[in-house]
């Protein structure tokens, strides 16, 4: 028992010594934390209801200053503070998707790839018709049923998700389970849920962390875009596709409203971006070229 | 290989029914009522319960299903509940131009994606590999919106070479179709040159260097077709994220493709066009993947050779 935990920690810390070699990947690392940090404490960097959120028409569409860092958008609200505080939004968002989608695909996928035969074909061919959706315009059906906001965006990307995690996990799965050690494990009389959580489950961990990171830069990129066109986040909340739609009519003369939000999620999707690919290099290094 | 083709088109039925279905359901969720939204707040409430009769709207979930479909196979899609015009000439009016853009996108993503990932791989480390590969991290970062706002910013406004919104013109296209390539032709270069570099190392390769063949024929003749497959993969996959790009740009340039009738719809709780307009994006992206499972049969003598008895 201790000896099997002490192999998983030297694999670990193999694949966070090859993860520190890799630049791009601590950068990224580095400034998602500082994204986390930021989100966490964006009551004490400033004030939401004051900056963020109050209309205050005496200082409207100002360019960036020494007290608005990024500028002031139409309605006199500070655009650095709006971001400080949709930083929240966006990684709550993706977090969120991402755990219900992996937990919801990787169930019906290990269930599928596990079992096989009657089982694998009905859940396969269900995800097949749904992987037959681009998942964009799957949760652009399900908000036009349920309505806009952040519990519906949610659930709608949820919902999305899950096939494509379902299809990756059955495959995951099905490697698996005809390696030595879990036949070696069913030999001796393992049950099935034991199987699955001792030893399916901790070796199918990394690259469930991969697509979990990649998955959740892609989650913001598309909950942005959603907030864009109207279906996501509606104004005034500070979400930074919805900050987008809001400042597009000023584009000609204050592209600042645009530019900043833009580019914060470019930093939290590259910096994921860039972790992602790390990770994936470092623990599969036979990828790397 | 013709009954391989049949096979594929025959296998397509089931799964746009599937899709129906799906998109069906997930529509009939949504509270409405139709009547009041055809004939307006000024209608009687008799009136608006005479026409939800007529309309099926009290029907079980199953029957509306079935009259959906059979009507659908006739080539009706309902009228549309805002201006009354029938569903399919909507669609049929706006298709064109989704067509376009997506097409243009996907040439631009290829004609810039494989040459450009076939110089990384071949100089490997220099200075146009990083380059390129910082540039694909980059863009595969930009989400579609942003980049269209500063197209626009700087080749619309600030130079004005191109105009804002609009699709009357082919000028009205470059912006738009830029915008939809940007993340698909990152993904293709670094697809190209990551496959294109483990093909070089193979075997067959370095016979062919061996025996002092031209260095452009190694890569056009022995590469280039054992490294599509991998690339053709991935397109296929990422026509998903095209289309989706492809409505996210119709509602900023203004381009009035199924997109953009989709997402208005979609405000005005105009039911049958948002069903018909996500169940055609959908039958796009099957077929556009029907095509690309085709592409391999005729790229790789493998799979060609499993149909041809």
């Amino acid at each position: 028992m201790m000896k099997n935990k002490n192999e998983a920690r030297t694999i670990w810390q193999g694949v966070w010594r090859r993860l520190k070699k890799n630049k791009p990947a601590v950068i990224g690392l580095l400034i998602i934390i500082t994204l986390i940090l930021i989100a966490i404490s964006a009551d004490l960097i400033i004030n939401y209801e004051e900056y963020a959120i109050k209309q205050n028409s005496s200082i409207r569409l100002q360019s960036p200053n020494k007290d608005h860092w990024f500028g002031t958008d139409m309605y006199g609200r500070d655009i650095f503070a709006r971001i400080v505080h949709g930083s929240r939004i966006s990684l709550t968002i993706g977090l969120i998707t991402i755990a219900l989608s992996i937990t919801g695909g990787g169930l019906i996928g290990a269930v599928a790839g596990y079992y096989g035969g009657k089982i694998d074909n009905i859940l396969m061919r269900v995800m097949d018709i749904f992987l037959a959706i681009p998942p964009i315009l799957l949760a652009i059906a399900i908000i036009a049923a349920v309505g806009s906001g952040i519990p519906n965006l949610i659930i709608a990307l949820t919902i999305s998700g899950i096939p494509g995690y379902a299809r990756l996990f059955r495959s995951v799965v099905l490697s698996l389970s005809h390696e030595e050690f879990v036949e070696a494990s069913l030999a001796v009389g393992s049950s099935n849920a034991w199987v699955i959580f001792k030893h399916i489950v901790p070796n199918a961990i990394g690259p469930i962390i991969v697509q979990a990171t990649l998955g959740i830069a892609n989650t913001i990129i598309v909950a942005s875009s959603l907030s864009f066109i109207g279906l996501g986040i509606q104004p005034p909340v500070p979400e930074w596709g919805a900050m987008l739609a809001e400042g597009k009519e000023f584009l000609r003369y204050y592209p600042y409203i645009v530019i900043f939000p833009g580019i914060a999620i470019i930093l939290t999707v590259l910096s994921l971006n860039l972790l992602g690919d790390g990770l994936q290099e470092a623990i599969d290094p036979r990828l790397k070229n | 290989m013709y009954k391989y083709i049949l096979k594929r088109i025959i296998m397509l039925i089931p799964v746009i029914i599937g899709i129906t279905f799906i998109v069906f359901s997930i529509v009939s969720f949504t509270p409405g009522n139709p009547g009041r939204l055809i004939l307006g707040v000024t209608a009687s409430e008799e009136s608006v319960n005479q026409l939800n009769e007529k309309l099926g709207v009290n029907d079980p979930f199953i029957i509306k299903y079935k009259n959906y479909m059979c009507n659908a196979i006739k080539g009706d899609f309902g009228k549309s509940y805002n201006t009354g015009e029938p569903v399919l000439d909507v669609l049929l009016q706006r298709f064109p131009t989704t067509l376009r853009l997506a097409i243009t996108a996907i040439l631009i993503a290829s004609l810039v994606g494989i040459p450009l990932g076939i110089i990384s791989s071949v100089k490997q480390h220099s200075f146009i590999d990083s380059l390129s590969m910082i540039s694909a991290l980059l863009f595969a970062s930009i989400p579609g919106f942003w980049l269209g706002l500063m197209l626009i910013l700087l080749f619309a406004l600030k130079l004005g070479i191109f105009p804002v919104t609009g699709d009357e013109a082919w000028l009205n296209y470059v912006l738009p179709s830029i915008t939809i390539a940007a993340p698909t032709t990152a993904i293709i270069t670094r697809v190209t040159r990551s496959t294109m570099l483990e093909v070089i190392r193979q075997d067959y390769i370095r016979t062919a260097k061996a025996k002092g063949a031209n260095k452009l024929r190694i890569i056009w003749k022995h590469s280039l077709k054992n490294t599509m497959i991998p690339v053709i993969t991935i397109m296929g996959m990422d026509f998903g994220y095209l289309l989706g790009g492809t409505i996210i740009v119709e509602v900023l340039f203004g381009m009035s493709g199924v997109g953009q009738i989709m997402v208005k719809a979609i405000r005005m709780k105009d039911m049958p066009i948002i069903m018909a307009s996500v169940t055609l994006l959908a039958a796009i992206f099957c077929i556009l993947n029907l095509i690309v499972d085709l592409l391999y049969a005729y790229i790789d003598p493998r799979i060609k050779a499993m149909y041809k008895s």
